[in-house]
C-alpha cells in the first residue's frame, strides 16, 4: 500500500511527528530512527508479554509492559503511557482478555507511528 | 561544549539509552549503554566513568541497588538516576540515601538533559583537579619533610664530627653504639620511628665530653674522685646543648645524653634514677655504650676480653642494666658480632 497519503491505521490522531520533534529538541533524522526502533522494539515486547501472561508469568509480562512504558514516556508519547499503565493493572488483575484486548489497541498505534514516521521522511516533510 | 568525560548509561529499556546517545551525540562524549546493570557495575569497575546516568525500575537490580554498588568502588562520579515524574519522593530519599548526586524526570528535554551533563561534567572535572591538587600538596609536605630530617641528620653529623676532635673514642664507637642500640630497641618491639631516631641521636651521647678539660678526658690511669665529678657532667652538659633544640633528633639526642650514665639500680649519675624511671633510650645506650667501651682500649684502661665484656654485661642485669635488655642482648650475640666486625677500629 504505497499511495501519496496512506491511511493512518485505526485513524488515530494522537501523534504529530512535527510537533513531537518540537517538544523533545532532535534532529528530525535522529527522531525519526529513534521512533522506528522504539515501535519495533515496544511491538515485539508486548507480543512477548502477552505470551508471558499466557504462560502465567505475571512478573515477567508485567516488566515487559514497565520497559515500554518507560519509553513511551521518554518519548513523551503519553498517550501510549496511559494505555500501557491501563494494561499493567489489568495484568495485576489477570484479566487476560482485556489485557490482550488493550495490547492489541497499542500495537495498532505503535503501527500507526511507524508508519507516519516512514511516510514522513518519504515525502520529506 | 569543550569539555570531556566518560559516560555510562543504564537502562532496560534500549529505547531509551539511544534517546540518551542521541541526546549526547553533539556534545563528543565517550557513552557506554547498557541494558544489563551487573554488565554496567563490571565496565564501570574497570573503566572509572566521570557521569553515570541510571533509569531507577530496572527488573534485575533496581537504580538504589546500582548506586549502592558504584558507590562500594566509586565514592565521587556523579550518578543521576533517572525516574518517572509521579515516582514516590521514598525512592528519592532512598536514591539519595544510596549516593545519587541528582535526578532527572522523564521525558527528557534535549537542552536540559544537555546543560545537566555539561554541569555534572565540570562538577566531576574540579572533583579531579582537587584530587590532584591534594595529591601534589601531600607529595610536597612529603619531600620537605625528609629534606629537614635529611638537613637535621646533616647537623648531627656535623656535631658529632665536631665532638670526635675532643674525644679520645673513635669515630667507629659512636657507629658501633648507634647500631647496638638499633638493634636492642628492635628486639624488644619498640617501633620505627622510635629506633630511627634511636639509631641517629645515639652518637650524640658524649656530645658534653667537649665542655670537659682535656686534663681531665685525656689523663691517662684512673681519675681522682674531684676530676670524675668534673668528668660526670659531661651528661648534663650534653643535655644543654642539645636540649632546646626543635629537631627530633636532637631533642632525643638531649634524653639520651642526660641518661646514659644512669643504672638500673640507681647508683648511676647524674640524677640517680633507677629502674623504667630512666628513659628507655638512655637504658638501652647504657648497654651498647658499656659493652663498646669494655672493647674498647681508652687512656686509663686496656682493652677487655669479648667473652669477658659478654659476661660483664649478663652480669649487671638487674644492676646496672635493665633485665630486658640484658636477655635481648643475650639473644643478639651474632648480631653484635657482625657489627663489631663490620665497623672494626683497624687503624688503632
Ligand atoms: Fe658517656
Ligand atoms: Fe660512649
Amino acid at each position: 500500500m504505497q499511495e501519496e497519503n496512506p491511511e493512518p491505521v485505526g485513524g488515530f490522531a494522537g501523534f504529530s511527528f512535527g510537533e513531537l520533534q518540537a517538544q523533545i529538541g532532535l534532529a528530525p533524522d535522529v527522531l525519526a530512527s529513534l521512533l522506528r526502533e522504539f515501535c519495533e522494539d515496544s511491538e515485539a515486547d508486548l507480543k512477548k508479554a502477552v505470551e508471558e501472561l499466557a504462560a502465567g508469568n505475571v512478573r515477567n509480562s508485567r516488566d515487559l509492559l514497565h520497559s515500554v512504558r518507560s519509553a513511551a514516556g521518554n518519548m513523551r508519547l503519553s498517550f501510549l503511557s496511559e494505555k500501557l499503565k491501563n494494561a499493567d493493572e489489568f495484568v495485576k488483575k489477570n484479566d487476560t482478555v482485556y489485557v490482550k484486548e488493550l495490547i492489541k489497541e497499542i500495537t495498532d498505534i505503535l503501527i500507526f507511528i511507524k508508519n507516519e514516521t516512514i511516510r514522513r521522511r518519504e515525502h520529506g516533510t | 561544549m569543550g569539555l570531556k568525560g566518560k559516560i555510562v548509561s543504564i537502562d532496560d529499556n534500549k529505547l531509551n539509552l539511544m534517546l540518551i546517545e542521541s541526546m549526547l551525540e553533539s556534545m563528543n562524549l565517550e557513552i557506554r549503554s547498557f541494558t544489563d546493570p551487573s554488565h554496567a557495575l563490571d565496565y564501570i569497575k574497570i573503566s572509572h566513568p566521570d557521569l553515570i546516568f541510571t533509569d531507577y525500575m530496572m527488573p534485575e537490580m533496581d537504580g538504589i541497588a546500582l548506586i549502592k554498588r558504584v558507590r562500594e568502588t566509586e565514592p565521587d562520579v556523579p550518578i543521576v538516576m533517572i525516574t518517572a515524574v509521579d515516582d514516590d519522593d521514598s525512592i528519592k530519599l532512598s536514591a539519595l540515601n544510596a549516593g545519587a548526586s541528582d535526578f532527572l524526570y522523564k521525558p527528557l528535554k534535549l537542552y536540559e538533559f544537555q546543560v545537566r551533563v555539561k554541569n555534572l561534567l565540570s562538577l566531576r572535572k574540579n572533583q579531579l583537579l582537587l584530587k590532584d591538587r591534594a595529591a601534589l600538596l601531600q607529595r610536597e609536605v612529603e619531600t620537605a619533610t625528609l629534606k629537614i630530617r635529611m638537613r637535621e641528620f646533616e647537623t648531627l653529623t656535623i656535631i658529632g664530627r665536631a665532638s670526635e676532635y675532643k674525644d679520645t673514642e673513635t669515630g667507629n664507637h659512636i657507629k658501633r653504639v648507634a647500631h647496638y642500640s638499633k638493634a636492642l630497641s628492635e628486639h624488644i618491639g619498640m617501633d620505627s620511628e622510635f629506633t630511627d631516631a634511636l639509631f641517629f641521636s645515639a652518637p650524640l651521647h658524649d656530645i658534653g665530653k667537649l665542655g670537659i678539660p682535656d686534663s681531665i678526658l685525656l689523663k691517662p690511669g684512673k681519675l681522682d674522685e674531684q676530676e670524675f665529678s668534673v668528668m660526670k657532667e659531661h651528661t648534663t652538659i650534653g643535655y644543654k646543648i642539645l636540649a632546646d633544640s626543635e629537631g627530633k633528633y636532637l631533642k632525643f639526642g638531649a634524653d639520651i645524653a642526660l641518661s646514659h650514665h644512669e643504672r638500673w639500680d640507681g647508683r648511676g649519675y647524674p640524677n640517680r634514677l633507677s629502674g623504667d624511671n630512666i628513659p628507655i633510650c638512655g637504658r638501652i645506650v647504657a648497654v651498647s655504650d658499656v659493652f663498646d667501651a669494655l672493647l674498647s682500649k681508652r687512656p686509663y684502661k686496656q682493652k677487655w676480653e669479648y667473652d669477658d665484656a659478654r659476661r660483664f654485661i649478663q652480669e649487671n642485669g638487674g644492676i646496672m642494666f635493665d633485665p630486658q635488655l640484658v636477655d635481648a642482648f643475650d639473644k643478639l650475640k651474632e648480631v653484635f658480632l657482625d657489627i663489631m666486625h663490620s665497623y672494626d677500629d683497624a687503624d688503632k
